[in-house]
């Protein structure tokens, strides 16, 4: 089990994954940046006990934040968007 | 909104309130729409947040406000349609609401019971006659000569009597151990006869010398006060280190000077006027309690619970009062407010009953305080606390409900006059 929460970080909750999940039942995920689509679908199934259609991902750039004259970066991460099939559902995402 | 109501007792009553599920379902959609307007959530700009998000955020404390919020207006509601009236706190306790489902609850109130008219004319009260014998007068003088004794070393050389004031040392052994709870105590004052510790433990002392060392076998009974002692076999070293005398006073003028008077006549009429004035109370308590027992009898009415707690909870505190004052407290003593409560909860009966009746009755009657008595009655307490009247009138001004507390224990005062004034007082020898 462990394996998998280190592939899965955690869910995002934002406007845009609220439309996603409405929409085409798509769910989004911070995942480990080395992780590939097999592994993340292999570890949205066993964690959450649904199927898995598909996995998009990408690596999202850290934004860059100015304070005064110093300058840092954010981390770059990996995002996974995940289709389930359709009638899934996970509880999480639903309010429950 | 349905309410059935329910009656347990001619006091109690339970309202069985139901609240539809489409008044539940719209001050649950108000709430969340309000709520959404404001509530700030990450991901989300203000107003934005979808009502999936609120809800797992926000769901316990927005249930609960909203059923406290129905429950008061429904209750509130409820006692409005149906012409209720109750007294304390109505009792509720709310089940978690559901959604989408009509919200069911349950209050308890208690209600004033409904007396009828109460025919308190011609009652017989026994009105018991005191007069003031010598003997009680003399009951007095001995004992302010007793708070008054002085105590001096023995003159001539002998044992110690019954009535003598020994000073002692000792140190109580269990089995030839010290025991904890009889420490070494040295310089212990003890008039014997007194039978402080146990009375074996006096006789045992009689006839010892001033100096003497004596060992004392104590066997305590299993009846003895304090637990710690009971079927304990103690053997106490006992040494005698002096020998006092009690010296009462003389009664004459010299006694009534120490009392701040001047002749021993003015210390006797006090004293008279002391045991009269506690006399009269005494009557008047007497005649007092004849009465409502008689009115008792004549009424027939339960007692809300909310009444019964509310006496109970001042004797118990009047108690605790004086157990502070004798520095101890309720739990030294073995008192817990359970076991009071248990023990007091006729007295409180009682006592609530009787003011609903003094209520009744003041109202039967339609009695009113006049402001010259209001008057007199602060004259009075005044006096009796070494205060003006124009101090106590300002101290109630500050605290209203006090004054009325004032103003209503005249109208009992005076609804007891009128049922002494409308009854056959048969005088009696007390």
């Amino acid at each position: 089990m462990i394996q998998y929460y280190d592939i899965v970080k955690r869910p995002l909750m934002t406007e845009k994954t609220t439309i996603q999940k409405e929409t085409f039942n798509q769910l989004s995920f911070e995942v480990d940046r080395k992780a590939n689509r097999v592994e993340i679908k292999r570890a949205v199934e066993k964690i959450f006990d649904v199927r898995v259609a598909a996995v998009r991902t990408m690596q999202i750039k850290g934004k860059v934040k100015q304070r005064g004259r110093i300058i840092g970066k954010r981390k770059d991460w990996k995002k996974a968007i995940v289709t389930l099939m359709p009638g899934e559902r996970i509880g999480f995402f639903e309010g429950a | 909104m349905q309410v059935s109501v329910e009656e347990v007792s001619t006091v109690k009553k339970v309202l069985h309130i139901e609240i539809p599920e489409e008044e539940v379902t719209r001050e649950l959609n108000n709430a969340y729409k309000e709520l959404g307007k404001t509530a700030k959530v990450k991901g989300f700009r203000p107003g934005k947040v979808p009502r999936s998000v609120l809800e797992r955020l926000y769901k316990k404390t927005v249930t609960a406000e909203i059923s406290s919020k129905l429950i008061q207006e429904s209750f509130e509601a409820a006692i409005r349609e149906n012409d209720l009236k109750y007294i304390g706190n109505p009792l509720i306790d709310p089940p978690e609401m559901e959604p989408e489902q009509p919200y069911k609850y349950d209050v308890t109130i208690e209600q004033s019971p409904e007396i009828g008219d109460i025919d308190f004319k011609g009652l017989t009260i026994k009105k018991n006659i005191y007069t003031i014998t010598d003997e009680a007068v003399e009951e007095q003088f001995e004992r302010l000569r007793k708070a008054m004794a002085q105590q001096q070393p023995l003159e001539e050389d002998r044992a110690v009597r019954e009535g003598d004031l020994a000073l002692i040392d000792f140190e109580g052994f269990k089995d030839g151990k010290p025991f904890a709870e009889t420490p070494k105590t040295e310089n212990f004052l003890m008039k014997v006869g007194m039978n402080q510790i146990l009375k074996d433990f006096d006789d045992q002392l009689i006839g010892m010398n001033s100096g003497e060392t004596k060992e004392i076998n104590i066997s305590f009974p299993e009846s003895y006060p304090n637990d710690k002692f009971a079927n304990l076999d103690i053997a106490f070293q006992v040494s005698l280190r002096e020998i006092k005398q009690e010296i009462l006073p003389e009664v004459n003028d010299e006694l009534a000077k120490r009392f701040g008077k001047q002749t021993l006549d003015e210390l006797k009429d006090e004293i008279i006027a002391d045991l009269k004035q506690g006399y009269e109370k005494r009557t008047e308590q007497e005649q007092a309690e004849q009465i409502f027992e008689a009115l008792l009898e004549k009424t027939d009415f339960e007692v809300p619970d909310v009444m019964t707690e509310y006496e109970l909870e001042g004797i118990i505190s009047e108690i605790d009062r004086s157990l502070t004052y004798q520095n101890t407290s309720m739990e030294e003593q073995g008192f817990t407010k359970e076991v009071l409560s248990a023990k007091y909860r006729d007295t409180a009966v009682k006592q609530s009953k009787r003011r609903l009746i003094l209520n009744k009755l003041i109202e039967q009657e339609k009695m009113t305080v006049s402001d010259e008595e209001v008057e007199n009655a602060l004259k009075e307490m005044a006096q009796a606390l070494n205060k003006t009247s124009a101090e106590l009138r300002n101290h109630y001004k500050q605290n209203e409900e006090e004054f009325n507390y004032f103003k209503h224990a005249l109208l009992e005062k005076q609804v007891v006059r009128l049922i002494i004034e409308n009854s056959t007082i048969v005088e009696e020898k007390g």
